[in-house]
């Protein structure tokens, strides 16, 4: 059954807030439902990563795109990833980045290439918007295009970009992330910079940003110890990459997977204000919604949803209900006291 | 191309039903640039049951 998991990006969710932490949800939710589509903010721990065959990676823009129905998603059973990297990258910083590339081709058997620098640095800036939720643009987003544009030309049919982030290793909101209480100040931009990319080239993108190493912090929180195990964010995005579906638009094929099709969107419970999820609440999709807590408070009872939210305490018991619409199970016979039946008058 | 941030806030009309509200909101987004991402970041209600719809966005202007 077709399932749909968003952890949006840069809203400082408890769980899938930090480095890949939604992950073991993830891989519970694809067991449950056999057939998950979700977002790189799930998936991405920077050095750690999970491939599951059930798992569709697809970026946040597509994933859009997906629910409101204007592309539909075909499997694919590899990916040609090109690597874009920011010029504003520092020599070493970017010979990081393509041994990361070279290591997955070697170990991990992707094939990856070409690789192509952006013709100027992309100047990436980061915003907080009022809700608290991380924001950013890029200066060059033109660049960016045209590096882009070469690499699906000379053949790449997804693209992993690397572009050079602002750095302050002193700020207390990095600080607060790095120990488990704040929100993701990067998230925002990175959205922005695969966003462009996919709607312009309407092929599988996504982003890992180039940053130097952080002085060790003994009071790591868990949920952000991907993000300082090496040098760079890249692996995990070429892994995600490497099995992504297309995004199609026209000649739609047998395998094609649409929004038709979906069995359940999983959320948290106070985002539900994305494209999405508005999306499939027009269709009438099963909503789930995980407590989950995090900056934002767009709740059911915010848009006046009164029937038909599934509300689940945790991902394990998303996961039961998932399994449940699955099966064909309803819900609410599964809880007690059981609401009497409606007679219409 | 420019990208700019932006921040706007809405009445909620009463005659738009939570299933037309994305298409509403992109509507009204529609009218400052090409919509690269946006959300409805927060809903917030009066005494007199009236709502506002809070959205940030990039767009492309």
């Amino acid at each position: 059954m077709p399932t749909l998991m968003l952890v949006p990006t840069g809203i400082g969710c408890d769980i899938g807030g930090y480095a890949g932490d939604a992950l073991p949800s993830a891989r519970l939710l694809a067991a449950a439902s056999g057939c998950l589509i979700t977002h790189p903010n799930v998936m991405n721990g920077a050095s750690l990563y999970w491939s599951d065959s059930r798992v569709l990676y697809v970026e946040g823009y597509g994933l859009d795109r997906f629910a409101v129905g204007d592309w539909a998603l075909r499997p694919v059973r590899r990916q040609r990833i090109g690597l874009l990297l920011d010029a504003g990258i520092e020599p070493e910083l970017a010979q990081r980045q393509i041994q990361v590339a070279e290591g997955c081709r070697a170990s991990l058997g992707l094939e990856i290439g070409p690789v192509v620098s952006t013709d100027a640095p992309l100047e990436v800036t980061l915003e907080c918007g009022a809700s608290g939720a991380s924001w950013g643009r890029l200066g060059r987003p033109d660049a960016l295009l045209r590096a882009g544009e070469r690499l699906k030309q000379a053949g790449a049919t997804a693209i992993a970009v690397v572009a050079r982030f602002p750095e302050d290793p002193e700020s207390d909101a990095l600080a607060a992330y790095r120990q488990g209480s704040g929100v993701d100040a990067l998230a925002g931009a990175e959205a922005v910079i695969s966003h462009l990319l996919v709607q312009r080239l309407q092929i599988p993108c996504a982003h890992a940003p180039a940053l130097d190493p952080l002085p060790l912090d003994p009071k790591l929180d868990p949920r952000a110890a991907g993000e300082e195990l090496g040098y760079t964010f890249l692996a995990c995005v070429l892994v995600g990459l490497s099995r992504a579906p297309d995004l199609v638009s026209a000649h739609r094929q047998p395998g094609d997977l649409d929004a038709t099709q979906l069995g359940a969107v999983v959320v948290p419970a106070g985002a539900l204000g994305g494209e999405a999820v508005l999306a499939c609440l027009e269709r009438n999709v099963p909503l789930i919604t995980v407590e989950n807590p995090a900056v934002l408070s767009v709740t059911a009872d915010a848009l006046g949803l009164s029937q038909g939210v599934l509300q689940a305490s945790s991902y394990s018991e998303a996961a039961g209900l998932v399994l449940a619409l699955r099966e064909g199970l309803s819900p609410a016979s599964l809880g007690r006291p059981l609401p009497a039946l409606q007679r219409l008058d | 191309m420019r990208l700019t941030s932006l921040q706007r806030q809405f009445p909620w009309p009463a005659d738009v039903p939570l299933v037309e509200l994305r298409s509403w909101i992109r509507q009204q987004l529609a009218q400052e640039g090409d919509l690269l991402r946006w959300a409805l970041t927060a809903v917030h209600s009066s005494a007199d049951g009236a709502r506002t719809l809070q959205v940030e966005a990039v767009i492309n202007a």
